[in-house]
């Protein structure tokens, strides 16, 4: 009777949730939070229904783990003194829109309605119409190669105060054009251009369809990054479509990928020790000396960091009072809008250390839960390699390139890292992949 | 396929029209530190329109204006003609910028003009287009279909070093507003609207002078009708005045107002806003 039921209406919810993540992906009306609490109420609607058959019972236990690493975050992102100069709407929809989206993700594969490469192209559809959109008004105002033509003549005005021309393109904020920082825009460019790689699976002439979808969404988040040109974001790009030669030339290489994923996992831990290191000085009151403090404070990338990180430390009689985000007194002088251009360092600002302990521990688990989708998953190399890059980039691109401000012209445009569109999308990419353990898989490693 | 490529390729040049990179500047061009570097100059051709008619000096007045006036009501709130030293008029200037009504106003240098900041408020050199006599020109990026009053606010601004004693406490100068008319394709129409003897202060704390031309030419706008460009000049209003800059009598060292004169100290018009108000543009 309940297996009836969830059989007639499976394809609504379906239906719901891809709409959802379509637009949230779009990023349409610039009301990213409203997709937010519709994403929440689809998840609770999901999980009553993938929770009926009995075979799911076990994979969704195990996805109440991360569910409640997201939970903690965006509590703490919701109800922490940072949080009071967002309206309650905002906090509430960022308090349920994380994990619900994870939760999305997971109920549509459960589902079984749609093609693993429907969802992807869903995706990849709503990520592509906006940028194409970018990419036409950017085009038309201003020109091919503009960051590299216009280098020694940059400046235009804007209410009296000028602007770098160089530094910015233009985009659909919302239900108007505007001037958007690069950065911005260029996070939607890559992750569309993160489906060229998934070509070298595809045959032209066998998938014809698959092959032009996957090019069109492709060639636009390309053509976007290339009319800038951003050079940054395309090595970002190339780096992370490696994943796809590797899968596809060295699948056989045993040896070969894991020297690359050992790599892969020692470039990541260097990272992860340094940023250690980094915040255990700072919280000690800077004490490093000579080429230790080039490294860790006095260099062009850790000065910006050093308000946030003398923020995060700040105390008041005592206290450690930032621990869970910055009070609004700070945040507001100065350091909200010191650039750091780094996530992890913006998510300090969000949710403070704990917060982000938790966000990297949860990338890091469902790191080892992209691993078994790669080994283990049933989709198409081409789902597997789009997905993965997808995931690299997004992650690779906002550690070195994380958009702060939206508009140049509007510098209380803050962007909000958890409250971003694009982060929702990766969550729901993410529980699309997230498989529960598995002790025949684990045996078979 | 091979055929539709250039095609594909020919339409994506073609929608490029560059619209924001027609004028582009270096960095601190306008913005500079350096006095001499922010002189606005430009005249976008607009000194070479053939006006087929002219209705220069029929708004003219020549007797001095009237350092405080009786208040004039704009939009609801009472406005002085004329005066300066202190002017509290930031709050309306924020509410009636023309860029609030005209969002392309906001473009360009000329926006500077248009921001709403009626005097210095610490954006310095960001806030005001600094002149010299041979004024300036502009076109609207649009026509002008109503307005109901002109205003600006000015000052005069040297370049002597801060800790210098020399400081003018005023200045007395004659201003003259153009508007060119846009009758067909080819020919214009220009209306001249000249102010005499408006005193103003210089280097004074920053202080703007507000004047508001509306009750002393008693402007009516229906001449402007479908004006599309405007030009500003100024001139010393006090022969003697000018003669003692030119000389240098006047002061310990010479000052001249001809920015090309690059060895001698200088007098500008620092002009900080512009008021066509309650206009409406099409």
């Amino acid at each position: 009777m309940k297996d009836n039921f969830f059989v007639k209406n499976k394809s609504i919810i379906t239906f719901l949730i891809l709409e959802v993540v379509a637009l949230t992906a779009f990023n349409f009306g610039n009301i990213s939070y409203i997709f937010g609490l519709a994403g929440a109420l689809l998840a609770i609607a999901g999980f009553v229904f993938c929770f009926m058959p009995a075979k799911n019972k076990k994979d969704f236990l195990w996805l109440l783990l991360p569910v409640g690493i997201l939970f903690l975050i965006s509590g703490i992102g919701s109800f922490n003194s940072y949080s009071k100069s967002f309206s309650t709407l905002g906090n509430l929809s960022l308090f349920f829109s994380l994990p619900a989206f994870l939760v999305l993700g997971f109920v549509i594969r459960k589902l079984e309605d749609v093609k693993p490469k429907t969802v992807l192209f869903v995706v990849g559809g709503g990520l592509a119409a906006i940028t194409l959109f970018g990419l036409f008004s950017t085009m038309f105002q201003y020109g091919f190669f503009y960051s590299l033509i216009y280098k020694n003549t940059p400046n235009y005005y804007y209410n009296g105060i000028p602007y770098d021309v160089t530094k910015e393109m233009f985009w659909l904020s919302g239900f108007e054009f505007g001037e958007v920082y690069i950065e911005y825009g260029s996070l939607f460019a890559v992750l569309c251009a993160a489906f060229l790689p998934g070509l070298l699976f595809i045959s032209p002439r066998k998938e014809r369809n698959d092959f032009i979808i996957c090019a069109a969404i492709g060639v636009v988040g390309l053509l976007t990054l290339l009319i800038i040109p951003n050079l940054k974001a395309i090595l970002v790009m190339a780096l992370a479509s490696s994943f796809a030669f590797i899968l596809k030339y060295l699948k056989n290489h045993k040896k070969v990928q894991e020297i690359l994923g050992i790599l892969f996992l020692v470039v990541v831990g260097l990272g992860l020790i340094f940023f250690i290191i980094a915040l255990a000085n700072a919280a000690s009151g800077f004490k490093f000396i000579g080429i230790l403090d080039r490294i860790f404070v006095s260099n062009r990338v850790m000065l910006k960091c050093q308000p946030v990180f003398e923020a995060l430390f700040a105390k008041v009689d005592g206290k450690l009072v930032n621990l869970f985000g910055l009070q609004s007194y700070v945040y507001n002088e100065r350091v909200l809008l010191t650039e750091t251009n780094i996530f992890e360092v913006e998510l300090l600002k969000e949710v403070g250390l704990i917060g982000v302990v938790l966000f990297l521990g949860f990338v890091i688990m469902m790191g080892y839960f992209v691993w078994k989708y790669i080994k283990h998953g049933k989709d198409d190399d081409f789902v597997k390699s789009i997905v993965v890059v997808m995931l690299l980039t997004f992650f690779a691109f906002s550690t070195i390139y994380n958009a702060v401000i939206i508009a140049p012209h509007n510098d209380v445009s803050y962007n909000q890292f958890l409250r971003s569109s694009s982060l929702l999308v990766i969550l729901f990419l993410l529980g699309y992949i997230y498989r529960a353990p598995s002790k025949e898989e684990e045996k078979h490693e | 396929m091979n055929k539709k490529l250039p095609l594909l390729l020919l339409g994506a040049i073609a929608l490029t029209s560059c619209a924001k990179t027609e004028r582009l500047y270096t960095e601190n061009q306008y913005n500079s530190p350096v006095f001499d570097e922010n002189y606005y100059t430009e005249w976008e051709g607009i000194d070479q329109i053939e006006c087929g008619s002219s209705q220069s000096g029929l708004h003219n007045t020549d007797t001095p204006v009237q350092k405080e006036s009786d208040p004039v009501k704009i939009g609801g709130q009472e406005v002085q003609g004329y005066k300066w030293g202190g002017l509290k008029e930031e709050q309306f200037g924020y509410a009636h910028n023309l860029a609030k009504t005209e969002k392309k106003f906001n473009y360009g240098v000329t926006s500077k003009l248009f921001d709403g900041r009626v005097r210095c408020e610490s954006y310095y050199q960001k806030s005001r287009v600094q002149v010299d006599k041979s004024g300036f020109a502009m076109y609207f990026p649009k026509a002008l279909k109503q307005a109901k009053y002109l205003a600006f606010a000015c000052r005069g601004g040297t370049d002597y070093p801060a800790g210098e004693e020399f400081r003018y406490s005023n200045l007395k100068i004659n201003v003259e507003w153009s508007f060119y008319i846009h009758v067909d394709s080819s020919t214009y129409s220009k209306v001249t609207y000249k102010l005499n003897q408006i005193e103003i202060p210089v280097d004074n704390g920053g202080n703007t002078a507000f004047i508001c031309m509306t009750p002393y030419l008693g402007l009516t706008f229906d001449e402007l009708y479908d004006a599309t460009a405007m030009s500003f000049k100024w001139e010393y209003a006090d022969t003697k005045i000018q003669d003692e800059i030119d000389n240098g009598i006047m002061t310990h060292k010479s000052l001249v107002d001809d920015y090309t004169q690059k060895e001698k100290h200088h007098l500008a018009l620092m002009l900080y806003e512009v008021f066509i108000g309650d206009s409406i543009w099409g």
